[in-house]
């Protein structure tokens, strides 16, 4: 029985190959085989045209290497928002701390035109200098303003205790 | 045909340098075997871009970089056969259609010499792109049915019908095919 075409072309069995050896009908078309695929190495190579090649190129991937990259422009959207947020935040604390400065010395200044004895208000005056200090030390926006909002509660409650002890008097 | 396993790894990462000498080094050899089967120019170039542009965005489908070529064949083989089928079913084709710019078959000198060109010069398209499957490209009958969606017997006997007209012509028989 011959080899049929599939198993001529593979060859890689040896009973096909002493089989082939023995057999001149199926060496012929081994033979015959071998001689095409060594006629498709000559024949020509065309050429597609220039233009093919721009059709492909508009089609190409974009590079991979950006592909997972967060965009810029909403990364730089993000830190303008933060720097926003950030400005933002600290002009409004700045107004904060100057609307208790004020109001500060506008306590201040009713408490001297009311001519405060000492003794009524010691407690809170070592209390005020003690703010005072603070104050004068190296401190954040924030904390600032809250030394100055405890500062301002502390004005008003000797206000409103003077005011009281007037009313009873 | 020796191609570089890096201009594939180097594709992958979108390097367009990349996808350039892959074109331009296997860009011949793809469109010379579709021009060879399909016989137009125009045709065989469209077929050709359209595989290259398929490869190109699919290039994550491909399981080892080493199989780039006959990965990039097979997507062209389907793209031929597709046309091929097309082309068939297409009424309004002209006589115009049928002037098939298939150079070999003017070419008297290389069809005399070369018994590949000689018989695929005689063969319908269909039949070219099998003869040309099986013989060059070394695919077995299993997988020329699967991509032609024809049988496996179709294959054979068209094969071995073929080859032994070729073999009757070359003891004499100048009719054979």
């Amino acid at each position: 029985m011959h080899c049929s075409d599939e198993t001529l072309i593979k060859n890689n069995d040896s009973k096909v190959h002493l089989h082939v050896k023995e057999c001149m009908q199926c060496q012929q078309r081994l033979w015959q085989l071998k001689q095409l695929q060594s006629d498709a190495d000559k024949l020509p190579v065309f050429q597609p045209s220039e233009l093919a090649w721009q059709k492909v190129k508009a089609n190409l991937p974009k590079d991979n290497n950006h592909k997972y990259r967060f965009p810029l422009n909403i990364a730089a959207s993000f830190v303008v928002g933060i720097m926003v947020t950030l400005v933002g935040n600290n002009m409004w604390q700045n107004k904060a701390i100057e609307v208790q400065i004020a109001q500060s010395s506008k306590l201040e200044q009713e408490l001297v035109s009311m001519q405060l004895t000492s003794s009524f208000i010691e407690d809170d005056l070592w209390q005020l200098s003690k703010i005072d200090e603070q104050l004068n030390s190296d401190l954040s926006t924030s904390e600032q303003k809250e030394l100055w909002k405890k500062r301002n509660l502390i004005l008003q409650r000797i206000l409103k205790a003077k005011n009281e002890a007037r009313e009873v008097i | 045909m020796v191609f570089d396993k890096a201009i594939v790894q180097a594709m992958k990462k979108g390097k367009e340098s990349a996808f350039t000498a892959c074109y331009q080094q296997l860009s011949p050899f793809i469109y010379s075997v579709i021009f060879r089967i399909c016989g137009r120019e125009a045709i065989a170039e469209e077929i050709m871009q359209d595989s290259f542009i398929q490869a190109f965005s699919s290039l994550s489908q491909l399981q080892k970089d080493s199989h780039f070529i006959p990965w990039i064949k097979r997507i062209a083989f389907n793209k031929t056969i597709n046309h091929l089928r097309k082309d068939k079913n297409d009424l309004s084709l002209t006589e115009e259609h049928f002037e098939l710019a298939d150079a070999e078959v003017f070419d008297e000198r290389l069809i005399q010499q070369n018994q590949l060109a000689f018989l695929l010069s005689h063969l319908s398209p269909e039949a070219k792109l099998i003869v040309w499957l099986f013989v060059v490209e070394g695919y077995t009958h299993i997988e020329i049915a699967e991509l032609t969606g024809k049988t496996e017997s179709f294959s054979k006997s068209l094969i071995s019908r073929n080859l032994a007209k070729l073999r009757a012509i070359q003891t004499g028989d100048a009719n054979a095919l």
